[in-house]
């Protein structure tokens, strides 16, 4: 149970190691169920292999569920989830879910962040947040029209009841499959579809007027 | 706009670009001429992938695993966290067989260097689970869902 000299380093604050190297390439190739098991069996450095494994896609999902205006807030999100899984992972009945089970816990917490009202307060304009990368071949005129509906269907997102803004910058944004999705809400891909179909219909509700959609 | 189209899992596929046969692309070219449902879906899907698309989404932090070890590290082991919970009930359990047991009439914990201390100990124990290191080496975090359960629909 004693502490690495790594544990110790970071503790004391010694310099982060190279960004692009694995903290614990060893378990790499060990399944998510065996890194569970290693983890409650006194291994700590098993909970680290399985963050290195799904950070990015919670990251992914901690963004979508918080959308642009909150986007600055994903890694903190994530962190505290990750932490309190930490804490509870002992509780998880099948640790092959364990996947499913850390995004049920990121997404819940995102959706708790943006109920807070201190949170709805600090959610930076959309304008400051959404700017299009810069494209020299690009006409102004088109290029301030697609930021403008940029803004427009982050806004429109927005509105949409919950968890449809989150399937919808998953799909669109980050490019996930259905099938991926389905993993990250815990549904099924049968559901996800469904919430596809109904999110579309309502952004053509609120959007189909302001041609935000149209080819110009 | 209607409901619903029979045509769904066509559309799913097509709007997923999973229609690799050039019979059912005709097949969905046909229906989406006609259906307004799908029409709609179809222009909707298009414009979200021109125009979400525009501005690319942040990347994930560099440092991110670092940060996490740091704060893991800071935390402790489940086992440790089990450790503390075991000293803790012990601790208690001691104190309240020891207060029962007390002689009020006779005993002054203030003339004694073991009452002092012992006192010092019952004061000090709680007061340690709400403070410092040792409020996250016992909470380790301070929600999670109790099975695995998921969001649901």
């Amino acid at each position: 149970m004693g502490l690495s000299a790594r544990t110790l380093l970071l503790m004391v604050g010694v310099p982060e190691p190279p960004l692009d190297r694995r903290l614990h390439p060893d378990l790499a190739a060990v399944p998510d169920a065996d890194l569970v098991r290693r983890y409650l069996t006194g291994a700590p450095e098993a909970f680290t292999a399985l963050v290195e494994r799904h950070h990015a896609r919670l990251f992914r999902l901690a963004v979508a569920t918080l959308g642009a205006a909150h986007a600055s807030a994903a890694e903190e999100v994530v962190q505290d989830a990750l932490m309190a899984a930490y804490g509870t992972l002992d509780r998880l009945d099948d640790p092959s879910r364990v996947r499913s089970w850390l995004s049920s816990i990121v997404y819940r917490r995102a959706v708790d962040h943006l109920r807070r009202p201190r949170a709805r307060a600090a959610g930076a304009e959309e304008s400051e947040l959404l700017e299009l990368p810069a494209d020299e071949a690009e006409r102004p005129d088109h290029r301030a029209r697609l930021h403008e509906r940029r803004i427009l269907l982050e806004r429109a997102i927005r509105r949409l009841a919950p968890p449809l803004p989150a399937v919808i910058r998953l799909h669109y944004w980050f490019g996930c499959t259905v099938d991926e999705i389905a993993v990250a809400l815990d549904v099924r891909p049968g559901t996800v579809k469904s919430y596809l179909f109904r999110a579309r219909r309502r952004l053509h509700e609120l959007l189909g007027g302001d041609e935000v959609f149209s080819d110009d | 706009m209607t409901e619903r189209c029979a045509q769904d899992a066509l559309r799913e596929r097509a709007l997923a670009g999973e229609l690799r046969d050039a019979e059912e692309q005709a097949r969905w070219r046909r229906h989406v001429a006609s259906c307004t449902v799908c029409r709609t879906q179809a222009s909707v899907d298009a414009g979200l992938r021109r125009v979400i698309t525009a501005v690319p989404p942040p990347p994930v932090p560099a440092g991110f695993v670092e940060r996490f070890e740091r704060r893991r590290a800071a935390v402790g082991t489940s086992n440790q966290r089990t450790w503390l919970r075991v000293y803790w009930a012990g601790f208690t359990a001691v104190s309240a067989w020891v207060l029962a047991g007390i002689d009020w009439t006779r005993f002054d914990p203030w003339r004694s260097v073991l009452g002092i201390v012992w006192l010092g100990l019952l004061v000090s124990s709680p007061l340690l689970a709400l403070v410092g290191p040792f409020r996250s080496l016992v909470e380790g975090g301070s929600w999670a869902p109790s099975r695995t359960t998921g969001a649901k629909e």
